[in-house]
């Protein structure tokens, strides 16, 4: 981290990236259309979209294995589209990357696996050895030095290539869609290294991921792709808390359930005569999340608040909750509360069942 | 040795089986050496390969297929100026082994690509995410991950190779096949061409069984 005052410059600067393939009958796809991404130093970036969002072709630009048509890759200060094929492998060696398939060579033991970039690298072999050592034992894999591949588990083997990448010691590591043919315990496994080995050794880390739980699980700040454009970013906490695009609602409903369950509001009683029921959304995070809200709303403003659908959770860290409240009461009383609601950070939005339903 | 063979007999049938050993050991290797590379320009030079180029891939592939089509007793005596050139001579053991290498380089060379496009891209994916360059990638990803495929290839071909030996006969290389035909054949004495067959099965048989061996050992999969 540099020791200036002034932001430090991201450690990824993509701008404006456009990716298109030719397609069959002269259809183009566009994988990239005008992405501009900043990812800073030390944080753990996630990438979300569906298969064909682009965020594949995405991440393959950060290291040049795809080429961007136009825009610009900017990674550790150094512009990777004006290098040289020598000058860029020579910055390739400076970003990890890890696969959804391992892609460990299975003719090499572990330790020849994670020795091989060292290898390609030119290191002597004298240094390879004890490099291998300390990478394996980073991912707690020294006792299987000597296994082939073919046999050690998924998760043994994303650990394999996450040493291979580490070892020479990379600033930056690219993980694509690194926990996705793992199952669910392992794939906890593998995020709590990556994150483990970010605090450890300082890394930058982007991920790509299909998985909205992956980002909660382990990301600082995420960007939800489609159709080869960043629909919406920022921090992982806002984002899931509130986020804006539809797209990004559907994504965290299945991780956070945003809906209220259909046939809920069918069963609620009907307001009193003169008065009014509304259904609100009520997100509780930041200083106020742990006050109890509703029953003094209750109290202060005279309104009934029924609980319909709620959730506590904890993203990133953070924790907050998710209230689907139904107010009764004068119309005038159900403002104020909302009002009060605002005062004390709590973020209120009007449901409409219809719209959640379908 | 072969009771049922008269000594003389049995002098000419070692010296045959020797004659077909050299001719199918020098011609593999020759097909080894010049097949590997030429395999790793076409595989290199494939859509969507490490240096994509139709100009180098389309010639070179209808070359090998011209090659491999043409019936290797037409191509032993098309050759024969080729052959007079590079052996100084167009009859014998050693010039039987031109036209050898020439039709299993062309055979190997198709084995040993269709070994090259086995190997996951993944792979070559990440050497090249490692700062692999391309030589690095093709001798230290390719070959070594290719190589249980790669050793069967060698295998097919020296089967083969068994195979078409016995037509070298036509331009003098002699070989087990020619003492068949002359002796077997010719001045029908079946015990001959049984016990030349008999050698051919077990010799293809030894072939194969080591390569298989071969391919076993070095598959880590």
């Amino acid at each position: 981290m540099p020791v200036s005052s002034a932001p430090p410059d991201p450690a990824i600067r993509l701008r404006g990236l456009k990716r298109h393939f030719p397609g069959r009958g002269g259809v183009t796809t566009r994988a990239l259309d005008g992405v501009s991404l900043d990812v800073a130093a030390g944080e753990i970036f996630g990438i979300v979209g569906r298969s064909g969002a682009g965020k594949s072709t995405l991440i393959r630009c950060v290291n040049l294995l795809e080429r961007p048509d136009s825009g610009a890759v900017t990674v550790l200060g150094q512009d990777l589209l004006a290098l040289d094929g020598r000058a860029l492998r020579e910055r390739r060696r400076g970003i990890g990357m890890v696969f959804q398939h391992f892609n460990l060579l299975s003719s090499r033991t572990v330790a020849q696996n994670v020795a091989f970039p060292l290898e390609i690298a030119g290191v002597p072999a004298a240094e390879r050895a004890p490099r291998v050592a300390e990478a394996l034992a980073l991912v707690g894999l020294a006792e299987k030095a000597e296994a082939y591949p073919a046999q050690l588990s998924g998760g043994q083997k994303q650990r394999v290539g996450i040493a291979r990448a580490l070892a020479p010691r990379p600033r930056i590591l690219l993980c694509d869609e690194a926990t996705s043919a793992l199952d669910p315990e392992t794939t906890q496994e593998i995020l709590a290294l990556i994150r483990r080995l970010r605090d450890q050794l300082d890394l930058t880390v982007l991920l790509i991921t299909h998985e909205m739980a992956v980002v909660k699980e382990i990301c600082d700040r995420v960007a939800v792709m489609e159709r080869g454009q960043v629909i919406e970013e920022g921090r992982v906490f806002d984002v899931f808390t509130q986020p804006r695009h539809p797209t990004t609602r559907r994504f965290i409903a299945d991780t956070i359930g945003h809906s209220i369950p259909p046939g809920t509001v069918a069963r609620l009683p009907g307001p009193r005569e003169g008065e009014e029921r509304r259904l609100l959304q009520v997100l509780f995070a930041g200083p106020n999340s742990t006050r109890s809200a509703i029953s003094e709303a209750s109290r202060r403003f005279g309104v009934d608040l029924n609980i319909i659908s709620g959730r506590i959770d904890e993203i990133a860290g953070e924790p907050f909750g998710l209230m689907a409240l139904a107010a009764y009461g004068p119309a005038a009383q159900i403002e104020a509360t909302v009002a009060w609601f605002g005062e004390l950070g709590l973020v209120v939005t009007p449901v409409e069942p219809q719209a959640e339903a379908a | 040795m072969i009771p049922w063979l008269s000594p003389m007999l049995e002098q000419l049938f070692v010296e045959a089986a020797l004659e077909t050993l050299t001719m199918v050991a020098g011609a593999a290797a020759i097909a080894i050496l010049l097949g590997l590379p030429l395999a790793l320009l076409l595989h290199a030079t494939d859509r969507g390969g490490l240096a994509q180029n139709g100009l180098v891939n389309r010639p070179l592939g209808l070359l090998i297929n011209a090659v491999r089509s043409t019936p290797f007793i037409i191509l032993m005596v098309a050759i024969v100026p080729f052959t007079r050139l590079v052996a100084g001579t167009s009859i014998g053991t050693g010039a039987a082994i031109v036209p050898l290498s020439l039709a299993a380089t062309a055979f190997i060379a198709r084995l040993f690509e269709t070994a090259f496009r086995e190997v996951d891209r993944g792979v070559v994916e990440a050497a090249r995410a490692m700062g692999a360059t391309r030589p690095q990638i093709l001798w230290k990803v390719l070959v070594p991950e290719a190589m249980p495929g790669l050793i069967a290839a060698v295998t097919v071909t020296l089967v083969s190779l068994v195979g078409y030996s016995a037509m070298a006969g036509a331009v003098g290389g002699g070989g087990l096949g020619d003492l068949g035909i002359r002796f077997g054949y010719q001045r029908f004495m079946p015990e001959v061409m049984a016990s030349v067959v008999a050698v051919l099965i077990l010799f293809v048989q030894g072939l194969q069984s080591l390569g298989d061996w071969l391919v076993r050992r070095v598959r880590r999969r």
